[in-house]
């Protein structure tokens, strides 16, 4: 929970965090030292100096670092875990649902553990899945679909497979599914962040709610324009929220044009945890305003709507149980704020 | 430096320098950022050799480029087409005899540096369906660059988006942005004469003033996201390599 200085609060769901290790001896190649470099430049060029964390620490940190992080000093409520395998990279894999359980099994009420699945691993990997489902009660999946395997280079939603996949999540009750269409390795003809196959799997599986991560970024456009198609497709603001800092007009322009295309109800906010720490990120999220030369285009960024994006949409997701005096009152503020704004700087 | 270009030549053409180049590769654009490889920091180092006798005034010179991009993983589809494309732009001078386009620091560095300088086709070298070419990816983007251009070209008009449907090319000033977005419906082939009608979709048709306004919205979504992917490859990119973004 998050009490601002102006004293509105807010209850945070981090809808994206990640357990990983990515130290040397868990390398299983060049890739996994690749991989975390790039993570790291991520977390460098996008955070306040401040915050910026030694590579070692970066590479592994531990338990102790991530409680403190997220819940003594980050304001998070509850966060969710969402497994990045990467087995090929690293020997006993980067972020894995067995790793991040460690985790969930010793703080039960602030984690969320997700799975992921794959559908080229056919039948044996629906019996995994429905496992591990059963184990943790699993309510969501992380889906990576431009990862290559053999002579594949990555899959789609609409697959014969992974429409079994996603029947299986529809009948076991996982009906959260985080797809990630962020930066691939893998070398394709056609645009590997093409999101056009999560359209018709929205489609085909509406009881399903497919959480978008990142926005589609760096295919915000096409992102936007299936949300504003498909009602059950929301979007994840990991990677789009730590923009604030550096680039605050382009952060305002993105939160105005997700605002305008899919509504204040179906965006959800993450630190993407490691990369970034949700302390600073929700602070400036909440005393972020639309600078006042776009208002007249984008409009305001309200209390209510942050209330919705920090944590009542996810909580809405997963049925996290929210304090009653941290709920959206009735009726939501949607008029304009008459109050004074606070300069934005502007780069 | 290359020691041969310091030889004295009585050669009609000016020998090829490392302006020359740079100026040559300064119309190569990253496909998703819609911006210049030059201008983006791309380029690393370009070397140049003489590629026959020094004392030869005839000479013509052998280039070489490095290219280095924002992050190890950048997708290899898009990074081939920047090599690809810069080796083409330095082949069309007659000064040049050779080119070679290395991709550095990048984890596809090798294939994508090989493949391209051996001629061969993307879908040769990694394996990739269907026929193997990036031309359809190629078009697909230049077809969104040009939506962002054409909004940023049209919108400080500040006329209601209806009107805008009315413009013709003749009717746009002469700014830098009408000119860019120019540029992209030639390289297109759209109608660039001063009858064609300024607001049109993608495939050159015209929007009509019923429909400006939400074909205006898709066309700023547009450029929002290339203008942030920008700031993001600009920035990663200095950090990667220690330097202040600009």
């Amino acid at each position: 929970m998050y009490r601002a200085p102006d004293g509105e609060q807010y209850f945070v769901v981090d809808t994206h965090v990640h357990y990983w290790d990515a130290s040397p001896e868990n390398w299983a190649n060049k890739y996994g030292e690749g991989f975390i470099n790039c993570f790291y430049d991520y977390h460098r060029n996008l955070s306040p100096e401040e915050w910026v964390w030694p590579i070692e620490k970066f590479r592994l940190y531990s338990e102790e670092d991530m409680m403190r992080d997220l819940f003594d000093e980050g304001y998070v409520d509850v966060a969710i875990f969402l497994p990045t395998y990467l087995t090929d990279f690293y020997r006993r894999g980067f972020n894995t649902t067995e790793r991040d359980a460690i985790l969930k099994e010793k703080h039960p009420d602030r984690f969320i553990l997700n799975t992921s699945w794959d559908p080229r691993d056919g039948e044996a990997g629906l019996e995994k899945l429905e496992e591990k489902v059963e184990k943790w009660d699993i309510k969501g999946v992380k889906l990576y679909t431009a990862e290559w395997r053999g002579d594949s280079r990555g899959w789609k939603l609409t697959d014969p497979w992974a429409e079994r996949y996603l029947d299986k999540c529809r009948e076991l009750g996982v009906t959260n599914v985080h797809v990630h269409k962020g930066p691939t390795i893998w070398p394709l003809t056609r645009d590997a962040f093409d999101v056009s196959d999560v359209d018709d799997a929205a489609t085909s599986f509406p009881e399903l709610t497919f959480i978008v991560e990142h926005c589609g970024v760096p295919r915000l456009e096409d992102f936007c324009w299936i949300g504003v198609q498909e009602p059950n497709v929301w979007g994840g603001l990991a990677v789009v929220a730590p923009f604030i800092h550096t680039r605050p007009r382009w952060f305002g322009k993105a939160i105005g044009e997700l605002l305008y295309w899919l509504g204040e109800d179906r965006i959800t906010w993450a630190s993407d945890y490691a990369i970034w720490h949700p302390k600073w990120l929700v602070e400036q999220f909440v005393d972020f305003q639309i600078p006042d030369d776009m208002t007249d285009e984008y409009g305001q960024l309200t209390p209510s709507i942050k209330r919705k994006i920090l944590g009542l949409n996810a909580a809405r997701l997963y049925d996290i149980a929210v304090p009653e005096d941290l709920r959206e009152r009735e009726p939501a503020e949607t008029g304009p704020e008459v109050t004074e704004k606070p300069a934005v700087p502007t780069s | 430096m290359s020691g041969g270009l310091a030889s004295a030549g009585r050669a009609a053409a000016p020998r090829l320098r490392e302006a020359d180049v740079r100026d040559a590769l300064a119309g190569v654009l990253d496909p998703e950022l819609d911006q210049s490889i030059v201008e983006l920091g791309f380029v690393q180092r370009i070397r140049i050799e003489a590629a026959g006798h020094p004392q030869d005034a005839a000479a013509r010179a052998r280039v070489r480029v490095e290219l280095r991009l924002p992050t190890y993983w950048c997708a290899p589809n898009f990074s081939w087409m920047m090599v690809e494309d810069a080796r083409a732009a330095l082949l069309v001078d007659p000064r040049v005899a050779d080119v070679e386009v290395a991709l550095v620091d990048h984890h596809a560095a090798e294939e994508v540096s090989t493949g391209v300088g051996a001629g061969r086709a993307f879908g040769e070298v990694f394996g990739a369906a269907p026929d193997g070419r990036l031309g359809d990816l190629r078009d697909l983007f230049r077809r969104k660059a040009l939506l962002a251009r054409q909004e940023r070209a049209l919108r400080p008009l500040g006329l209601p988006d209806e009107d805008l449907a009315r413009l013709h090319i003749g009717d746009l000033p002469d700014t830098d942005d009408v000119r860019t977005y120019l540029a992209a419906r030639a390289e297109l082939g759209l109608d660039c004469s001063p009858r064609a009608p300024a607001l049109t979709d993608a495939a050159g048709r015209p929007v009509s003033g019923e429909a400006a306004a939400a074909h205006l919205r898709r066309a700023r979504l547009m450029r929002v996201s290339i203008e942030g992917n920008a700031a993001f490859c600009r920035g990663l990119l200095a950090t990667r390599y220690g330097e202040v973004s600009r």
